[in-house]
């Protein structure tokens, strides 16, 4: 631009040479040079002034076209959303302090507080694994220091996108907005900043720093290699983010009373994630019991040194049997192929009285049990007439012909029903979609599951059928086993990481169900249909879910970070912001560019008003003569 | 001649002159005296320099007629008129017209007037005293954008028994010019580069300027009781021939 002051002055060299003109006589335009010199010296300078301010317009042009800056520490907007990191690298403890990531985040929002005008409105989000509103728009700076002060670290992954968007809601409507995100940049998620609908400050905090981390772990019963014995096998995933390999102890230990099972001192490289295999003896007492793996010594974030698991129960499955007189051989056969099952063949009165674990499997066979009854995954066969889990048992039809089944469906997976024939059989009225072997005229095997178990009822007696003699009836009673085996090894419904809402399993007759957290404090659960949900889980830990009734018990559910994400502190992506997006790193003082081009362009144009004003303004034609005007000078002669 | 009175004859009278009609009639010899007429020689001198004919409205069409005019009142008279050239001395003069039969000649020399040269209207002025045998009418037709000693010339006619008419002859292009920005001026006559940077306090500069012309004419005409007209070249001719025959002072 400044460039343009050549041709400028160029341009202004040819107008001055001076256009010729042919007047009558130049005496009296002589005489009145003489008198405008003598009367004003600066003449000769005023007849450039034109040219000094057009030099003056394009160089105010030209810097206010480099969009100079200052900078100020007072940030603008009349409302200011501060996002604050809480995920879990923001416990991170850097070299050069001795406090947290969040803490600095702390101090650099109190001073971003500080430096704000007295009657902007702040917000304060946390940005966990889900956003949450930590104060709401003030103006009172105390309160929002205040409610700084409450925030920590989560042990979660962090969803900074959620967050920025929850901000840009909050301030939606106003013009001069803005939102500050102070975070160390270690994002689970990528985050949309090209997007962003309000200019972004991005305050980063925190540096590169090794890191060890526990990124997953595993925790079953199976037979010893060497034993042949029932043992824990625990594997337990490691992985190294750094750059020097790093010598550690890995260990796995009761949560209760802390003895050592296990521990393995090994090297860990930087790089891929390693498996460690722990072991140790199994003992039916220690079902359900909590394990804590951990490695030693803890490094800066120590929240991915330790995971969390629970002892399964055994392999074996129990099974109930149960009859109003002699329950069917066929099924007792059937179930007796499956060698991981204890099957216990009790008559119906008895099985009121007994204790049933809470997962095992009962087959009620000639009765409808209630809904109530103990245990787990129901399988009823031949029900009496009338209502049974909400399917209609129809009274009995001769030699009903089997039309289609749901191979979908995981009890009836890799069979086939071809050629079974059945003489006679109760047809269960059920919806269509719960319709698992259908008929003309009905159903003859339905699901009746509810919210907490699953209960599969078959109409008609498996001893009047050939279907016993055929490999599909093995193979049902074995996906039977197959699913209620699952269901009993784990109580979580979904899953158990930190960040989000855990969904416990409990028998639907669980009464007074409580839970508490890791460090004990209880938590509200709200339950139904035998689906208890926590709410929260942002610590990890074992979580507690207990409840009462007629079969009291306690549910021990491991909950981990489990995440490479947040754990990789030695390297940091590269933020793809947008032009609204500033990147602002920890130490840089918290200014923000005050642009002055605007302020240049003004000058500029009052520069150009003054010349055009200058250039063009209206002649005065003698009106300033005096009493007697002088007479110009002759020559003597 | 004419007769002009009668008077009481004495000693040392032309006895020739006797009236002796009027001696018959009251026996008093009385002497009977007459006026020999005398021609009022009028010189226009009029300015053909250049800077007569500059311009969108040239002045000198514009004296051309002045002259033409006054020289038919004298004419017209039968008295004299004589055009007189001046630039920077004094034209050949041609001799005085004389009488309405002398018109024809008078307008034709006129006519012939072409501007030229520079001015020198004092040195023509002088001359222009020198030459003359007897005083007479002296019209001067000229812009005065002379800056010699013009008035003394003026004065020096004056004072040999000339009467002295100054018909000041301007367009509107000298007491507005319409000029504007970074001009050399260059002058008609001279040659002479001025340059100037025209705006509003060079124009007003020029404005006084001229005005002090005027009035420095105005001044000289009250003092030496002259004619002093100041025609337009946008001006109709007649008022002006009446403000010069009434012998005003503009």
């Amino acid at each position: 631009m400044l460039g343009l002051l050549a041709p400028l002055i160029a341009l202004y060299v040819l107008k001055v040479r001076r256009r010729p003109v042919r007047v009558a006589s130049t005496w009296l335009w002589a005489s009145a040079e003489r008198d405008l010199l003598a009367k004003s010296p600066w003449k000769k300078l005023l007849a450039r002034l034109s040219l000094l301010l057009q030099i003056v317009a394009i160089a105010l042009i030209a810097f206010s076209l480099a969009r100079p800056a200052t900078t100020t520490l007072e940030l603008p907007g009349s409302r200011v959303a501060i996002v604050i990191d809480v995920s879990a690298s923001m416990s991170a403890t850097d070299a050069e302090g001795n406090v947290d990531r969040l803490a600095r985040a702390r101090s650099i929002a109190a001073e971003l507080l500080s430096s704000l005008p007295p009657r902007t409105e702040v917000l304060v989000i946390e940005a966990g694994r889900e956003p949450r509103i930590a104060s709401p728009l003030d103006r009172d700076k105390q309160r929002v220091v205040a409610a700084l002060a409450t925030l920590s670290a989560l042990d979660v992954e962090g969803d900074i996108d959620s967050a920025l968007a929850l901000a840009v809601d909050q301030l939606r409507g106003v013009d001069d907005a803005r939102v500050i995100l102070i975070s160390d940049g270690q994002w689970a998620r990528p985050a949309a900043l090209q997007q962003m609908a309000l200019p972004l400050t991005i305050r980063l905090l925190g540096g590169v720093i090794e890191n060890s981390a526990i990124v997953r772990s595993d925790l079953r019963i199976g037979n010893g290699s060497v034993t042949h014995r029932e043992e824990l096998q625990a594997f337990v995933v490691i992985q190294h983010f750094g750059a020097v390999a790093k010598d550690a102890f890995v260990t796995m230990r009761r949560e209760a009373g802390g003895e050592v099972l296990d521990s393995r001192r090994l090297s860990i490289e930087p790089g891929p994630a390693v498996p460690v295999l722990l072991t140790a003896e199994a003992r039916a007492a220690d079902y359900g019991k909590g394990i804590v793996f951990e490695i030693a010594p803890h490094d800066q974030l120590p929240v991915d040194d330790i995971a969390f698991a629970t002892i399964p129960r055994g392999p074996k499955l129990p099974v109930v049997l149960s009859a109003l007189a002699q329950p069917s051989a066929w099924l007792e056969r059937g179930l007796r192929a499956d060698s991981d099952v204890e099957l216990a063949v009790v008559a119906r009165d008895a099985l009121l009285e007994k204790t049933v674990d809470p997962g095992a499997l009962i087959v009620a066979d000639g009765y409808c049990p209630g809904a109530d009854a103990s245990g787990g995954d129901l399988l009823i066969v031949r029900p009496p007439a009338g209502r049974c889990f909400g399917a209609v048992v129809g009274e009995p039809v001769e030699r009903p012909a089997i039309t289609s089944w749901d191979q979908s469906d995981p009890r009836l997976r890799f069979l086939t029903l071809d050629g079974v024939s059945i003489a006679k059989a109760s047809l269960l009225g059920v919806d269509e979609n719960a319709a698992l072997v259908r008929t003309r005229d009905g159903s003859l095997v339905a699901d009746a599951s509810t919210g907490s178990r699953t209960v599969t009822i078959v109409g008609f007696d498996v001893g009047e059928s050939d279907w016993p003699l055929k490999a599909s009836f093995v193979l049902f009673m074995r996906n039977i086993t197959e699913l209620a085996r699952s269901h009993r090894l784990s109580s979580v419904i979904g899953d158990a990481r930190t960040g989000g809402a855990l969904r416990v399993a409990v028998p639907l007759t669980a009464r007074d169900v409580t839970a508490t957290g890791p460090g004990g404090d209880v938590i509200d659960v709200s339950s139904a249909d035998g689906i208890v949900v926590l709410p929260a889980t942002n610590r990890v830990g074992h979580y507690r879910v207990r409840y009462g009734g007629d079969t009291p018990n306690e549910i021990v559910v491991p909950v981990n970070l489990a995440s490479a994400a947040e754990s990789n502190l030695a390297s940091r992506a590269e933020l793809d912001v947008g032009a609204s997006v500033a990147v602002r790193e920890e130490g840089e003082p918290v200014r923000r560019p005050r642009e002055l081009g605007w302020l240049l362009a003004l000058a500029a144009l009052i520069v150009l008003l003054v010349e055009v004003t200058h250039h063009t303004r209206r002649r005065a034609t003698g009106g300033s003569l005096g009493a007697v005007p002088p007479a110009p000078e002759r020559r003597r002669s | 001649m004419e007769f002009l009175e009668h008077r009481a004859y004495a000693p040392m009278d032309d006895l020739r002159r006797i009236d002796w009609a009027a001696y018959a009639r009251t026996g008093e010899p009385v002497l009977k005296l007459f006026r020999a007429e005398e021609d009022v020689v009028i010189r226009i001198v009029c300015d053909s320099s250049a800077s007569m004919d500059c311009g969108a409205s040239p002045k000198l069409p514009v004296a051309q007629r002045l002259a033409a005019a006054i020289g038919y009142l004298a004419l017209s008279r039968s008295e004299r008129a004589q055009l007189c050239l001046a630039r920077d001395g004094l034209l050949p003069l041609a001799p005085p017209s004389r009488g309405r039969a002398g018109l024809a000649a008078f307008l034709r020399s006129i006519e012939a007037v072409e501007a030229a040269g520079k001015t020198d209207l004092a040195r023509a002025l002088t001359e222009i005293v020198k030459r003359s045998p007897r005083p007479g009418l002296l019209v001067v037709l000229s812009d005065f954008f002379d800056g010699g000693p013009v008035l003394s010339a003026v004065t020096r006619a004056i004072m040999v028994g000339h009467e002295v008419a100054l018909l000041q002859v301007v367009s509107p292009e000298d007491i507005d010019p319409a000029l504007d920005g970074d001009l050399s001026l260059q002058d008609a006559e001279t040659g002479a580069i001025v340059d100037v940077t025209v705006d509003s306090a060079a124009l007003a500069a020029y404005a006084l300027r001229f005005a002090g012309l005027c009035e420095e004419l105005r001044m000289f005409a009250r003092k030496h009781h002259v004619t002093y007209v100041r025609a337009r070249t946008d001006e109709a001719l007649e008022p002006v021939v009446r403000r010069f025959v009434a012998k005003t002072i503009d």
